[in-house]
């Protein structure tokens, strides 16, 4: 739980200070070409999506649906099914984040050479391009998840994220 | 389906029927049963007990538990599941009605401080008759108060019980004029079966015990028709010593009681079955060579006279589940059963294999085995892990299995019957540890007293899949986190149609496919 709200808020602050910085690249000068860098976003859009697809139905199925039940408290875990997810979409948008920027700085040739590391981390790192590659991927996962747990038909927290049936 | 009948005497009787009724509960029974407590000592302590048991049996019975349900498979399709199996036979259900029942308890309107003297009329005999009375009756025997029994007097029981019944047997609501029409009535179509329990130690079961065959032999025809009495079979469970209490001092009122005579009480008694045979197709000889204390005190009777159970009990119970299972029973037919643990002189114990009466082989036994365990885990699993999340909080709403299967049905009107069901869980599971107690003498190896006992939910967790101790399943890895284990079937089921009306059934009937799901391969039993 403690771990979940850590994660969240470190998240939430790390959002903010990119928002922040983001005007930087206002005044950089430009290395990277627009161009390069639409190609950059349309490839990496598409390996995020495929990501979090993957990713969601693995983490839905061999974890999510199978956490154990307790012998105490409520008699479901569908909160801590939620508790888990967030912490999972956390973890995949710190981890996205990081390899994006490894991928921008020493893998994707945006010109004859790499890009050095300040150009990379403000020019395409620091870009709401970025951002939006870390979002389809969370919500590509965050739907995959929630159609794995709700359609599996033992899963152990099949309504925890999209509604089912009320008992009387 | 054909009824069985049984006809409980004295607190022995009141005991092994107390077993029955858990028998039933776990589903070994399912014949509608007619059941009569004979017994003079109208508030005995074992017989008040079984009463409430019964009450409470009853209401979860009614509960009714769906049938031919049809669950759904993991991918595609529908699975038959099992027909219920617990809390299945009704007892005294009256005829045309879904829930109304006969009276369990034989009431004697006689006043319960009469003496014995004035049962047979002493004082109005003539003298010559007197002093051939005094041959067989003691002065003490004459002034015995009879509102606790015969206190272990076979002679006063035998006259005092067949007149008292004899008297009874057209008085509306006293019990036994119920128990002999709907007999009669069943007896115009079909055989029925007669099972008698009592002990032949103490003075009401040793008395009653050669009494009903004769009685319902000598009754008028109109009461029990003459053809229909060529179809009625009677079998009984003779309960020789198997327990002790305490040494007492006689009372102002008669007698006192005393288990030291049990074992020359009970020669007495066989030597007079020997020469006038009670007349019973199939007798079951139950016993136990330790003697083991189940009860502090000494009471005579009454209601501190609430003996603990022991297992020649549950012996005692098996016998009337095999009788009434057994195929035809010819009329003349005479068969002596033993409840044996020894083999080539050796003594193997009450374990599996000796249940449900001896070493021989009995294809029974490993149902025995399977619908114990099952009904124990059940409730062991509702006691510790789900009632109180059910009353506290009605935690169930956020449940799976309960969004699943609950959409036209509501626990929260059966909050009453989760209640029984718990209250009855918690008699069961003391039932079953008290006979482990009283029985580890006798190398009772069945289910883990310790375990049975355990409150604290984190060990209950550990310990509810190796309830059962069987050397046959001893190398089995068994569940280490059971609630997990049980809860994630139950979980799972999705029916395709609820099938009763009763919230409280249809939970029931989840749990149990769970359970036995669970205990299944927890244990690695075969598939039957």
């Amino acid at each position: 739980m403690s771990t979940t709200k850590s994660l969240t808020r470190y998240l939430a602050i790390w959002i903010f200070m990119v928002a922040l910085v983001m005007p930087v690249t206002v005044y950089a000068q430009d290395v990277v070409a627009k161009e390069a860098l639409d190609e950059w976003f349309y490839s990496r859009l598409l390996w995020g999506g495929l990501i979090g697809f993957v990713a969601g139905i693995v983490i839905g199925l061999a974890h999510l649906c199978r956490l154990s039940f307790e012998y105490r408290g409520a008699l479901n875990i569908n909160n801590r099914a939620r508790r888990r997810l967030l912490a999972w979409a956390t973890v995949i948008f710190v981890v996205g984040a990081i390899l994006l920027f490894l991928d921008a700085w020493l893998l994707y040739p945006f010109g004859p050479m790499s890009l050095r590391f300040w150009d990379a981390l403000t020019q395409v790192w620091l870009n709401y391009r970025m951002l939006l590659i870390l979002f389809a991927t969370l919500i590509m996962f965050v739907l995959m998840v929630a159609i794995v747990t709700r359609f599996k038909s033992d899963c152990r927290c099949r309504y925890a994220f999209i509604p089912g049936p009320q008992g009387k | 389906m054909a009824e069985n009948y049984l006809i409980a005497i004295g607190g022995t009787g009141s005991r092994c029927l107390e077993a029955i009724i858990h028998l039933s509960a776990a589903g070994l029974f399912k014949s509608p049963m007619h059941v009569l407590i004979v017994d003079p000592d109208q508030n005995n302590g074992n017989s008040i007990k079984v009463r409430s048991l019964l009450t409470g049996y009853h209401a979860l019975q009614q509960a009714q538990q769906p049938k031919g349900a049809e669950k759904k498979k993991p991918l595609i399709g529908w699975e038959r599941l099992p027909e219920p199996d617990l809390f299945q036979a009704p007892f005294n259900l009256k005829s045309g009605t879904s829930d109304e029942q006969h009276t369990f308890f034989w009431h004697n309107p006689n006043a319960a401080q009469r003496r014995f003297g004035e049962v047979i009329q002493y004082q109005a005999q003539q003298d010559e008759f007197k002093k051939f009375l005094d041959l067989f009756y003691e002065p003490n025997d004459l002034e015995m108060v009879l509102d606790v029994g015969y206190r272990g007097r076979t002679n006063v029981g035998a006259v005092a019980l067949k007149q008292d019944l004899e008297g009874t047997s057209n008085i509306p609501e006293a019990g036994l004029r119920e128990f002999l029409e709907k007999l009669n009535i069943d007896l115009q179509t079909k055989e029925a079966r007669v099972f008698v329990m009592g002990s032949v130690f103490g003075g009401t079961g040793a008395a009653g015990l050669p009494t009903i065959p004769q009685l319902i032999t000598n009754l008028p025809g109109e009461v029990i028709g003459a053809d229909n009495r060529g179809r009625l079979r009677y079998g009984c469970a003779m309960m020789t010593p198997y327990f002790s209490f305490p040494k007492g001092n006689s009372s102002p009122s008669g007698p006192g009681t005393d288990s030291a005579r049990h074992a020359v009480a009970t020669q007495a008694a066989l030597l007079h079955y020997a020469h006038v045979p009670p007349n019973y197709q199939h007798i079951y000889f139950i016993g136990a060579p330790e003697r083991p204390q189940t009860n502090s005190n000494n009471s005579v009777g009454g209601q501190n006279q609430t003996n603990e159970p022991h297992y020649a009990e549950i012996v005692a119970a098996l016998a009337a589940w095999q009788f009434f299972s057994l195929g035809g029973i010819q009329s003349s037919e005479r068969q002596l059963h033993f409840a044996d643990t020894i083999k080539d002189k050796q003594d193997f114990g009450v374990t599996w294999e000796t249940l449900p009466l001896n070493l021989e082989h009995s294809n029974s036994r490993e149902q025995v085995k399977r619908k114990l365990t099952v009904f124990t885990t059940l409730a062991y699993f509702y006691k510790n892990f789900l009632y109180n999340r059910f009353i506290n909080g009605q935690l169930y709403h956020g449940a799976n299995w309960y969004r699943d299967n609950f959409s036209r049905v509501s626990l929260d009107e059966s909050l009453p019957l989760l209640q029984q069901l718990y209250e009855y869980s918690i008699s069961y599971l003391t039932w079953i540890a008290q006979v482990t107690e009283t029985g580890k003498d006798a190398s009772l190896r069945l289910f883990d007293r310790n375990a049975l006992l355990e409150t604290d939910p984190a060990l209950a967790d550990k310990l509810v899949g190796s309830l059962l101790t069987d050397p046959m399943s001893s190398r089995v890895n068994r569940a280490a986190a059971g609630f997990d284990d049980i809860y994630s079937r139950l979980d799972k089921i999705r029916l395709r149609q609820p099938g009763t009306n009763s919230a409280a059934g249809l939970f029931l009937f989840m749990l149990c496919c769970a359970v036995s799901e669970f205990c299944q391969e927890n244990y690695a039993w075969k598939r039957n």
